[in-house]
């Protein structure tokens, strides 16, 4: 039986690649793309509906974790039976996508995460130690390991999607979704990958100092419930 | 003397206006029974100024006048955190809300 896959970009002021993305996907045969557009100041969604994604607005800017809430909730409706999630400045090579979306279906699992730091050169050094840090943290809270937990490459299954409750809105779901693995007793199973660090990408990302912030959040998560 | 008599006039417009927030529906119970409590305890404080130095003594505060900054400190933390807690929880209903209008209205 052929699943029907589809993928979830959350996207905030990404013009300039959003385009490329959606079309390195559709290359892989990847062709039911959701696109959030976190209320961008720019023409992200017109782009991303020129390339022929599915864009749901968000009328103002609510983060990462809103953003990715609202994909996986639009693929669920949208009749998915894998959901994958990658970023939109570029920085997954969209084979990765492919395969681990691939990884699921074929071995079976519930999640598959795709880890930067199985093979994690070309990553400075304090970006390394805040990622060890953060699974570290995950760990003591969570009770899971996984070797990268801040990572934006993940698919899941319908079923596990449905389980996986977001709360957090913004950076701090990356850990979030690692904990709901753990509550829920998914099986799961991180896949190395490559990142393509551009100048684009690394202005993008989070900064070292959000990781306060992370710390923070999931305390009060902890805390909350 | 004076500030006896200020101190109660303020103490008993709060407690008058707790009552009236209580009937209005503007407040918990529990949120009532809490805040009448801190200020009939002030109250007392007042008018039997000898309580403090036996309070802090019973609970081993040598400079009585040290107690009220303890309490004070410890209530603000806890406020503080408590509306952490409550702005977390506006922040998830805005997401909720802010998905529901994008899954609504797409495009």
């Amino acid at each position: 039986m052929k699943k029907n896959v589809w993928v979830v970009i959350p996207a905030y002021n990404e013009e300039k690649v959003i385009g490329s993305v959606i079309d390195n996907l559709k290359k892989e045969n990847l062709k039911n793309i959701i696109v959030i557009d976190d209320s961008s100041h720019d023409s992200t969604a017109e782009v991303a509906r020129k390339h022929g994604a599915k864009v749901y607005s968000h009328i103002i800017n609510r983060g990462l974790g809103g953003a990715l809430n609202t994909g996986i909730t639009a693929a669920l409706v949208s009749g998915a039976d894998v959901i994958a999630t990658c970023d939109a400045d570029g920085q997954h090579r969209t084979e990765d996508v492919k395969r681990a979306v691939e990884t699921l279906i074929k071995e079976g699992y519930d999640v598959v995460l795709g880890s930067r730091m199985i093979n994690s050169k070309g990553m400075s050094l304090s970006r390394r130690l805040l990622n060890k840090g953060a699974n570290m943290l995950t760990y003591l809270l969570f009770g899971i390991y996984v070797t990268d937990t801040q990572g934006g490459l993940r698919v899941f299954s319908r079923s596990a999607a449905e389980k996986i409750k977001i709360k957090t809105s913004r950076m701090e779901v990356s850990s979030e979704i690692i904990k709901e693995i753990g509550r829920n007793k998914l099986r799961f199973k991180e896949i190395p990958i490559e990142v393509i660090y551009t100048d684009y990408s690394l202005a993008k990302g989070q900064k070292n100092t959000n990781a306060f912030r992370i710390i923070y959040k999931l305390l009060l998560s902890r805390i909350m419930r | 003397m004076i500030i006896e008599i200020i101190v109660s006039v303020l103490i008993l417009a709060v407690l008058i206006k707790l009552v009236a927030d209580l009937k209005k529906g503007k407040i918990t119970s529990s949120k009532f029974y809490l805040w009448a409590l801190v200020w009939v305890a002030l109250a007392v404080i007042v008018f039997f100024p000898g309580m403090i130095i036996f309070l802090a003594k019973g609970i081993g505060i040598e400079r009585a006048q040290d107690l009220p900054i303890y309490v004070s400190i410890i209530l603000l933390f806890y406020l503080l955190f408590k509306i952490g807690i409550k702005i977390e929880r506006v922040e998830q209903e805005i997401t909720n809300l802010v998905k529901r209008l994008a899954l609504k209205g797409k495009k």
